[in-house]
């Protein structure tokens, strides 16, 4: 028996409605943990190169881990898949019931292939997996996609993850939403499982979670929480105030994104600089993910003013920075009127906070105007005008459907010297922190595997909390790779990043053996995330990516930031492409960035090294970017 | 002395970290559907967890075909002989609040909270993280209400005096 682990990889293909299962192979799970490890590792496997990501024949590889319906603090699930809006690796996190609901369910990863013809739901209830017709669901946004779906299985018990329109309309930043409002959204998931014609994936599990060493991981739960409680970050400011603290913090170092990455300090006597003062304001109560003691999501509701009725979880801090100072508002109940909307639509508040300052910079800029916008007034700090926009986008209306393809594509489709402005790391449109400011987030914008991502190496914690020189570059490649691998199992496991100051590798290797009942040591757990970065690194090696990709925009290089504590910082060429080097050679890859044999092969990847040598025989002309 | 588990609705997070711990200390798993706490989320604002209330008069008790079910008024819990029942599920039906459920694998059995009597303190509560339950004996809550409600009293009179 496999402790820690349902057992099984549920395969649907949408196609041919072939529904599948296969026991989870042993020698997976011992090199790649769950989550991240093992979803990435399937869809290198599964996903040939150069496919359009829209076709059918890209997957959406849904995968829980060890820790994943267990007491042990964790998150639900990881999805990874070929980005429409990026051409590259994605793979995205959510909590919530979902993934712990799946695994119940009897399964640890599902793999869901082709392309129905008409609108679809998958309906899991343990071991009978239906498809069933959703062109009654077709059009509905997610909360009333969730509610109906419950209603019709007749069980609120069931867990539902769906698209809202913009999935359906193939909006690239288009999100897939769970439980209530949790979400995996960045890098377009919306938009592939729009592509096939699936609507939702509804699961009741009913069956058990199983572990290795029940009496001494009750210990390890008991001491974890105890832990958690006792350090500020997971004890007081989650619980309190979720990501809220996010903005006085980057206000304080000058690196909080405002006015479309002109400024890099905003709002410091509004709202948005107080996080009791947005909690007084908005909050109506704390909410958990299944299995968390940290209660980070707060459920905000709006009882009066323009915004009334709103109702939302959140707004957290990304959603914060990028609908409010990346667009310059500091109005809280707008910021979270607009969260709302993106979550009924389905569409990430990142990259969607992004595109629609993107478009009122270039407003501002002159680039485009009114006849553009069909007569819509783009000012910076326009409440009304963002949630119109968002509308847009998500009906792909108007200048919505161009902005719909992302700030990359929208600012070629625009022209008129807009890409130099446009702020995107491989087409993933950029977090919530000015790289400028913080030089090892450069380095971690420029590398990580989905593009322009805050928290594939959020080495920005400690470059904002003092432990580490934010302005130095030399040392950062090496805390940045080491940090790298850490999440990497932290995503496998899977654990959340909130609680990322209690992980050490040390806990890591512990917990996984006390659920697995396998013995980690150290390294073996150190050795599975390098393994981990190495082959999301191949599946982008294989779709094109080189080291020219692994950049910042333009703009960072040359514009200094305008005001604020970070005021005339700007990033230095030779010193980013040292750090570069750096990263390069202790990660074991060549100076284009390309996974070395002998790095390979001690990975224990010598399919992953047979492919590489195949592709660089065949020359850089067959590549697909 | 009758004691039961109190939860602060508005203080639930809706986390399920009782009914892991519950399933886990009674079977060894972690399982919702093995737990004798039973969280009820309505999105998107109510979350609570139910347990047995230990009612006086336990219907559940007085419909049981075969005496399975038993009130013991020392420790002031519902006990249930695996050796009588025959999974009729009678209490199930009759249980006004829904919180006693047929074991899903063993044929003849119910599942009821028993506040973990053999333990210092229920695991749920211990472990809840916000502090949302706690064991409570009916006097403590009654007094509790009392000074609530005199205190809220006191505050809208002495307002609309001012």
């Amino acid at each position: 028996m496999l402790y820690g682990y349902a057992g099984k990889i549920l395969y649907v293909n949408l196609t041919n409605e072939k529904i599948t299962t296969k026991p989870t192979p042993v020698s997976l799970v011992r090199n790649y943990i769950g989550g991240k490890g093992v979803a990435s590792k399937l869809l290198y496997d599964y996903v040939k190169p150069g496919i359009d990501p829209l076709s059918p024949d890209n997957k959406l590889i849904f995968a829980t881990g060890p820790a994943t319906g267990t007491a042990l603090p964790n998150k639900g699930y990881i999805v990874t898949f070929k980005s429409p809006l990026t051409g590259i690796y994605a793979s995205c996190s959510s909590g919530g019931s979902f993934g712990a609901e799946f695994k119940r369910a009897g399964y640890d990863v599902l793999i869901v292939d082709g392309k129905s013809e008409k609108p679809v739901y998958i309906w899991i209830r343990d071991q009978e997996v239906h498809i069933k017709n959703a062109s009654h669901l077709w059009g509905k946004d997610t909360f009333e996609t969730n509610e109906m779906i419950k209603s019709e299985l007749g069980d609120s018990e069931v867990k539902v993850a769906r698209i809202g329109p913009a999935g359906e309309n193939l909006v690239k930043i288009a999100s897939i939403m769970n439980d209530y409002s949790r979400s995996a959204a960045r890098c377009g998931p919306g938009a592939v499982m729009g592509s096939k014609n699936l609507k939702a994936i509804a699961v009741r599990g009913t069956g058990n979670v199983n572990v290795a060493k029940p009496d001494q991981l009750i210990d390890f739960v008991k001491e974890y929480h105890d832990l958690i409680k006792s350090i500020p970050s997971t004890g007081v400011r989650y619980p309190r105030w979720g990501t809220f603290p996010g903005v006085k913090e980057r206000n304080f170092w000058g690196t909080l994104p405002t006015m479309y990455w002109r400024k890099g300090i905003f709002g410091t006597s509004s709202t948005l600089n107080n996080p009791e003062a947005i909690r007084t304001k908005i909050v109506y109560k704390d909410k958990a993910c299944e299995g968390c003691p940290v209660y980070c999501a707060k459920l905000s509701v709006l009882d009066g003013g323009k915004y009334a009725g709103t109702i939302v979880e959140g707004p957290d801090y990304e959603t914060i920075f990028a609908l409010g100072s990346l667009c310059g508002n500091e109005d809280i109940e707008a910021i979270a009127k607009a969260n709302e909307v993106c979550d009924r639509v389905g569409i990430d508040t990142i990259s969607a906070g992004n595109i629609v300052a993107f478009a009122m910079d270039c407003y501002d800029r002159g680039i485009i105007n009114s006849n553009d916008t069909y007569g819509m007034e783009l000012r910076w700090g326009d409440g009304d005008a963002t949630v119109k926009l968002l509308e847009k986008i998500a009906k792909r209306e108007g200048i919505g459907n161009v902005l719909a393809e992302g700030v990359k594509e929208a600012a070629k489709i625009i022209g008129d010297g807009a890409e130099a402005y446009a702020v995107h790391v491989k087409g993933l449109e950029l977090a919530g922190i000015d790289p400028r400011g913080v030089k090892g987030m450069a380095l971690s914008f420029a590398v990580a595997d989905r593009g322009g991502c805050h928290n594939v190496a959020n080495i920005y914690k400690e470059e904002s909390s003092g432990k580490l020189d934010r302005l130095a570059a030399q040392g950062k490649a090496v805390h940045l790779k080491a940090l790298q691998e850490q999440l990497a199992v932290a995503d496998s496991m899977i654990y959340c990043r909130f609680f990322r100051d209690t992980y050490s590798w040390a806990t890591l290797a512990e917990a996984i053996s006390l659920l697995t009942g396998i013995d980690y040591t150290e390294d073996d757990v150190k050795m599975v995330g390098e393994r981990i970065v190495t082959v999301t690194r191949a599946f982008n090696v294989r779709e094109g990516i080189r080291r020219i990709d692994d950049t910042l925009p333009e703009r960072f290089f040359r514009e200094p930031l305008q005001e604020g504590p970070s005021k005339g910082l700007v990033l230095n060429k030779d010193e980013f492409q040292k750090m570069l080097d750096e990263y390069y050679e202790i990660s074991g890859w060549d100076e284009n960035g390309i996974p070395t044999e002998a790095k390979l092969l001690k990975l224990g990847l010598s399919d992953i090294s047979e492919d590489i040598k195949t592709l660089m025989e065949k020359g850089e002309k067959t590549c697909t970017k | 002395m009758h004691k039961v588990i109190v939860v602060e609705a508005k203080k639930c997070t809706g986390c399920r970290v009782c009914e892991l711990i519950c399933s886990f200390t009674k079977e060894k798993v972690f399982s919702p559907s093995l737990s004798r706490i039973h969280v009820v989320n309505i999105e998107p604002f109510i979350d609570v967890a139910l347990t047995c209330r230990f009612c006086e008069d336990p219907q559940c008790v007085r419909v049981c075909p075969t005496n399975a079910l038993r009130l013991d008024e020392e420790k002031g819990v519902i006990t249930v002989n695996e050796n009588k029942c025959i999974g009729c599920a009678w209490c199930v039906e009759r249980c006004d609040f829904g919180v006693i459920t047929l074991h899903p694998s063993k044929k003849s059995a119910i599942m009821v909270c028993d506040l973990c009597r053999d333990m210092d303190k229920p695991p749920c509560v211990e472990f809840c993280p916000p502090k949302a339950l706690q064991l409570s004996s009916l006097d403590a809550i009654s007094r509790k209400k009392k000074v609530e409600i005199v205190k809220k009293l006191e505050a809208a009179s002495g307002a609309s005096s001012r």
